[in-house]
């Protein structure tokens, strides 16, 4: 059983908190993503998990042990690094059985492991080359395989196919997924590419700013978010988002249109707020209409996108389906109010 | 037309510089080469007249008189000893105060590289050699030369350090190195290129200098061959061919270490020292 526990996290550098009172449980097995965007604190707490960073204060448990003040060779973990990490001056079987070598495993164990990994990465051919005669993927799979010789409790990823082009990044993100698939351990993933979290994730925790702000099944985010924050960031096209007010008990007016917004509890008249909508919920054929004029269309085959503005000059994003219209026309976007998410002016979800 | 002219100036003015400073250094090393083949007599002049006869036997008595071959394991000993310690020592704190900039580090660095600048103060290092013991011992003038090489091999190896990606630190450590294991597995045999240097010019360095242990070493027996200088020149007779004969062979081993690294130094020197 490997569940990895964070109680209270907090983590400074000098002066500065870089992660805040992060509290997480991570079930065994589970393939979980740490996601958001870039400086807030994701590789530093993956760091804390592994051990190549203090915490502050705060309790790290590995497998209901707890790994606080353990060294990092110590907790059962195994990290996959962005740059990859390979030793350039030893060959794959030995960056793949380093570890190993270190902790003075008897010769047939070694071996051993070394097979069976080479096996499930398909490295046996390149087992003798050097870290610079490999390509970019075949590099990572030796980071992965160094990974998983030493048989951890816990794999840590730290953005691994950010340096590799999107086709290989895909083929990739099959890859690792199986991987969890057939070895079933517990793994965390850090990235800032939410499709990377969509895709893979079977938790999803959302960071801002060294805080946690969601977690959840990615579907749960990308339906439910709490928050402005975690709505805009997961999805692609991002959410657009609309200043409305409240012209009565359930009343809002948009973009020069006004509808009966599907909240539980009445809002203030007068009160402004965001209005939430995903590109793909202005493609129905009926429902609340906001005009606009189209700037820009993306024609992706399937469907296309309308980069359009509204006459009070606000910006939406529309997935559109059927004729496609000329730049500069004017279009109805239409939405059920059901699709609208409303947050408050700070950010917090309106239910 | 013009650039192209200004450049061709320019080019035979920096060769006619070249050629300049090329004459500048081999003269002496004209007048010790033909001085060397001279009799005693012909050569008291140090002219640059080739000599009148071949005196071969100049070399084979310098070398039994001036008891060469033992100053010669003497300078191999002290040059390679303390270029080796000078090294690892270098290396090892390179590796640390590179990869932990804090404030104090920086200031130990700065404190240290001064060295390469500062001139040495004689008198409180004759003060220091007498109070540890060290003085007129081989043990001493190693110690002494690796001290005064480290200023320079940290200067160099510094910048090399920043140029191995710290993830290879960290993945190291996840393996379960400990930080001396993470240097000598990891860090030192990616240094290597920078270590040959740093080691072949701190060699180069210590073999050439003079002036040590004429102050550190008195007794003949643990001279190095650029002391060995003294026995054919002394207060009532010059013998400048014997001089000179026993300088091109203190020469000769400092050629050879500097032709079979000059690959090393010019690659050590460019891709680490520039970024540091
Ligand atoms: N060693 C360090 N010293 C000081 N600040 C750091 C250090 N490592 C990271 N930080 C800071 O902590 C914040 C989070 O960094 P990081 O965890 O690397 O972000 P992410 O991986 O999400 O991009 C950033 O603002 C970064 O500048
Ligand atoms: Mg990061």
């Amino acid at each position: 059983m490997a569940r990895v526990e964070l109680k209270n996290i907090n983590k400074s550098f000098g002066t500065t908190q870089v992660v805040h009172d992060v509290n997480l449980a991570i079930e065994h097995g589970e393939f979980t993503v740490f996601v958001g965007p870039s400086g807030c604190g994701k590789s530093t707490l993956l760091r804390m998990i592994a051990g190549l960073e203090e915490v502050s204060s705060g309790k790290i448990e590995i497998g209901d042990a707890d790994v606080t003040g353990e060294r990092a060779a110590d907790r059962g973990i195994a990290m996959v690094f962005q740059s990859y990490a390979l030793y350039p001056h030893m060959t794959v079987a030995d960056n793949m059985t380093f570890g190993l070598r270190v902790a003075r495993r008897p010769k047939p164990e070694i071996t051993e492991k070394l097979a069976s990994a080479a096996k499930i990465l398909r490295l046996e051919d390149l087992l003798a080359r050097k870290p610079a005669q490999l390509s970019g993927g075949q590099r990572q799979r030796v980071a992965i395989g160094r990974a998983i010789v030493r048989d951890p409790k816990v794999f840590l990823f730290d953005e691994p196919l950010s340096n590799l082009d999107a086709e290989l990044r895909v083929q990739m993100r099959v890859e690792i997924g199986q991987l969890h698939k057939v070895l079933g351990s517990t793994m965390i993933y850090v990235t800032h590419d939410q499709v990377e979290a969509m895709t893979m994730a079977d938790r999803i925790v959302v960071l801002r700013g060294g805080r946690v702000e969601q977690v959840g099944k990615p579907l749960e985010l990308y339906n439910d978010p709490v928050n402005a924050f975690v709505a805009g960031f997961i999805g692609s096209p991002r959410m657009n988002f609309l200043s409305g007010v409240v012209t009565d008990a359930r009343q809002i007016k948009v973009a020069g249109t006004e509808f009966v917004a599907p909240v539980a509890s009445g809002l203030v008249r007068g009160q402004t707020l965001q209005l939430g909508i995903r590109p793909e919920h202005l493609a129905a054929s009926n429902g609340v209409k906001i005009e606009a004029t189209v700037n820009v269309i993306e024609a992706l085959g399937a469907t296309a996108y309308l980069y359009t503005t509204t006459d009070s000059g606000e910006k939406i994003v529309a997935e559109w389906r059927g004729a496609l219209p000329q730049i500069g026309n004017r279009v109805k976007l239409c939405f059920e109010p059901g699709a609208v998410r409303l947050f408050a002016e700070g950010g917090e979800r309106i239910r | 037309m013009a650039v192209v002219k200004s450049k061709k100036v320019t080019f035979a003015a920096g060769h006619l510089a070249a050629i300049f400073a090329s004459l500048i250094t081999l003269t002496p090393v004209y007048l010790v080469c033909v001085n060397a083949l001279k009799s005693e007599a012909e050569s008291a002049a140090m002219g640059p007249g080739l000599p009148s006869e071949l005196h071969l036997e100049n070399f084979v008595i310098v070398i039994e008189k001036g008891k060469l071959v033992t100053s010669f394991f003497n300078s191999v000993l002290y040059a390679g000893v303390s270029a080796a310690l000078a090294t690892l020592f270098a290396a090892l704190a390179a590796f640390v105060l590179s990869r932990h900039r804090s404030r104090l580090n920086r200031a130990i660095y700065f404190f240290l590289i001064m060295g390469i600048a500062l001139p040495i103060n004689f008198f409180t290092l004759t003060k220091i050699m007498q109070l540890t013991h060290l003085i007129n011992t081989k043990p001493g003038i190693i110690i002494l030369y690796a001290t005064l090489q480290i200023p320079f091999a940290i200067f160099l190896i510094y910048g090399f350090v920043e140029s191995i990606p710290r993830e290879l630190d960290d993945a190291a450590t996840i393996d379960g190195c400990g930080p001396f294991q993470t240097f000598f597995r990891v860090i030192m045999p990616l240094l290597t290129p920078v270590l040959v240097t740093t080691f072949i010019l701190s060699f180069l360095n210590t073999w050439n200098d003079f002036i040590m242990p004429l102050y550190y070493l008195n007794s003949s027996e643990n001279w190095p061959m650029t002391l060995a200088v003294y026995n054919f020149f002394g207060q009532y007779k010059q013998s400048w061919n014997l001089v000179s004969a026993d300088i091109l062979l203190t020469i000769v081993p400092v050629l050879i270490v500097y032709l079979a690294g000059q690959r090393f130094i010019l690659s050590g020197m460019t891709s680490g020292a520039v970024k540091g």
